[in-house]
């Protein structure tokens, strides 16, 4: 029974995996992905600059691989979230498409299926671009230092970690938006994350009504705490020491991006049998 | 004598879209109290002008689109759109050919026999078997981006052959078709009825669907004006005369 099941359950994700895999082809096939990829690598590749610098006064006398991170941090949060953002929309403009998605309601595939696959293609898409930009920081690191610096990589996850949550907040947006306004929205999203820690401790504060100030704080305490994410990435990058417990935040944005992923699951309406 | 075997049958289907602009809202009746049966084995052609509601009836048909009302019978079981069992022995060409311009001809075919599960010897088979069928076995590794718009047309039977359906529904085949594809058109659907499929085929181009076709179906403004055997049709010469003579009816 349970067997039966489980091997049920594995051949309805197979499908997803099987949209998934289209879904990245055809993300790697937008133009604009390469532009975004190719300033980011310029960008990268500046990490090199703080080893040729003979004065350590021009990066505020940091050693120079610490420079080097921080440069590689700041190019790669910028560019994969635009990624994240841009590439995603365009590729789900592309995919679901009316006719295209026409061709695919007509095969025996549930709606959840092709949303799940759309979402996992992207997650695809964006882990191939952040491996290629933080190899290349790691590189230049490595490179320069003959040390494995591992902790590159252990840093630069969490935005990893953050681009998945972009990409799931668009697609969730897209469901339930016009085209344009999903875009937007994800922006403002990602500025009210940073902004999201003055305002829970201006609402503490300040004297609402009872209720009033309890909800909003609830509702502060939903978003995602971008700050507190790029405090995490930025100690694992000994950028900074701030003190930060990264378990609770990296669960709570995992936890976002399933209920995100629950949710579009569900509410595939827009693009479904109707 | 043997009675027919009825693979498809709606009763009173209709379906209602609710057209929205500015400040106003009007309900469009696409399809009225549709009435429908196709036999195993037959060509069906459905026929009448743009905008009588084909395409909406062969979307109920394949569950893209939900009825308002009426119901439809599968196989010889209620169906309804979400149900995607029915879905594996349907394959179906729609209107406009939207393929992944991204995949070549081989790429595209693995693509869809990947979403029914077929196992990779039968699908290694059928895709050789399709694409010497259709005629496309040198472009079989072309970008479907690089195709002609009759080439890309010959794919999208392809890919809703892949699943060796027991119905196919085909909406408005012809459209891109140059003669010499109509031709190959022509003889891959002789093919398929020699194999026993049934095939629903949709068209407002009347001298096609009068070559092919066993039955024929008239709907104008989403009502059926009629159905039968193509001889019923032929009593004015030809399927067209008929139309025009049906449609002249209605409007008088």
């Amino acid at each position: 029974m349970l067997k039966t099941y489980i091997l049920k359950k594995l051949k309805e994700w197979r499908l997803v995996y099987v949209i998934a895999h289209d879904v990245r082809r055809a993300a790697l096939k937008e133009r604009m992905l390469y532009g975004f990829l190719l300033l980011a690598l310029l960008f990268v590749l500046m990490a090199n600059v703080p080893f040729m610098v003979k004065d350590p006064k021009v990066f505020d006398n940091q050693p120079p691989e610490v420079a080097a991170v921080q440069i590689g941090f700041v190019s790669i949060n910028i560019f994969i979230l635009l990624i994240a953002i841009f590439i995603s929309l365009t590729t789900l403009q592309n995919f679901l498409a009316k006719e295209k998605l026409a061709l695919l309601l007509s095969k025996p595939v549930w709606r959840w299926q092709i949303i799940e696959g759309v979402i996992f293609g992207l997650y695809q898409m964006i882990f191939l671009n952040w491996f290629l930009l933080t190899a290349g920081v790691w590189l230049v690191v490595f490179s320069q230092t003959k040390s494995l610096s591992l902790y590159i990589w252990q840093g630069m996850s969490v935005t990893a970690l953050m681009a998945f949550f972009y990409v799931t907040l668009v697609v969730f947006f897209y469901c339930i938006l016009p085209n344009i306004m999903a875009g937007l929205l994800t922006f403002f999203m990602l500025i009210a994350g940073f902004g999201a820690g003055f305002a829970h401790d201006m609402f503490a504060r300040a004297s609402y009504p009872f209720f009033i100030q309890k909800s909003l704080i609830l509702g502060l305490n939903v978003l995602p705490k971008i700050n507190d994410l790029w405090g995490i990435s930025m100690r694992s990058l000994k950028l900074f020491r701030i003190n930060v417990h990264p378990a609770p935040i990296i669960l709570h944005t995992i936890l976002l991006i399933v209920v995100l992923n629950i949710f579009v699951s569900f509410k595939f309406r827009r693009f479904g049998r109707t | 004598m043997k009675e027919k075997l009825v693979l498809v049958k709606t009763r009173q289907l209709s379906k209602q879209y609710v057209s929205r602009s500015f400040l106003k809202r009007k309900n469009v009746e696409a399809v009225k109290g549709l009435d429908l049966e196709i036999y195993d084995g037959e060509i069906f052609g459905f026929v009448g002008p743009n905008g009588a509601g084909k395409t909406t009836t062969l979307n109920m048909l394949v569950g893209i689109t939900q009825s308002s009302g009426g119901a439809i019978e599968m196989f010889g079981r209620p169906f309804k759109a979400g149900d995607i069992e029915p879905l594996r022995y349907i394959g179906y060409v729609p209107e406009t050919t939207s393929l992944p311009d991204y995949f070549t001809v081989v790429g595209l075919l693995d693509f869809y026999a990947q979403l029914f599960g077929i196992p990779k010897k039968t699908k290694r088979e059928r895709i050789g078997r399709l694409l010497d069928m259709v005629g496309l076995f040198d472009e079989r590794y072309t970008l479907i981006k690089n195709l002609s718009m009759g080439q890309r047309r010959l794919v999208d039977f392809m890919q809703a052959l892949i699943n060796d359906p027991r119905l196919v529904l085909l909406d408005e085949p012809t459209v891109y078709l140059d003669p010499v594809i109509m031709e190959r058109f022509r003889l891959i659907l002789n093919t398929l009825r020699k194999q026993g499929k049934t095939i629903l085929m949709s068209s407002h181009i009347l001298p096609e669907v009068e070559k092919l076709s066993d039955r024929v179906a008239i709907i104008h403004r989403g009502i059926l004006l009629k159905i039968g055997p193509k001889k019923d049709f032929m009593q004015h010469g030809s399927i067209e005369k008929e139309f025009l003579r049906l449609v002249k009816d209605i409007h008088s």
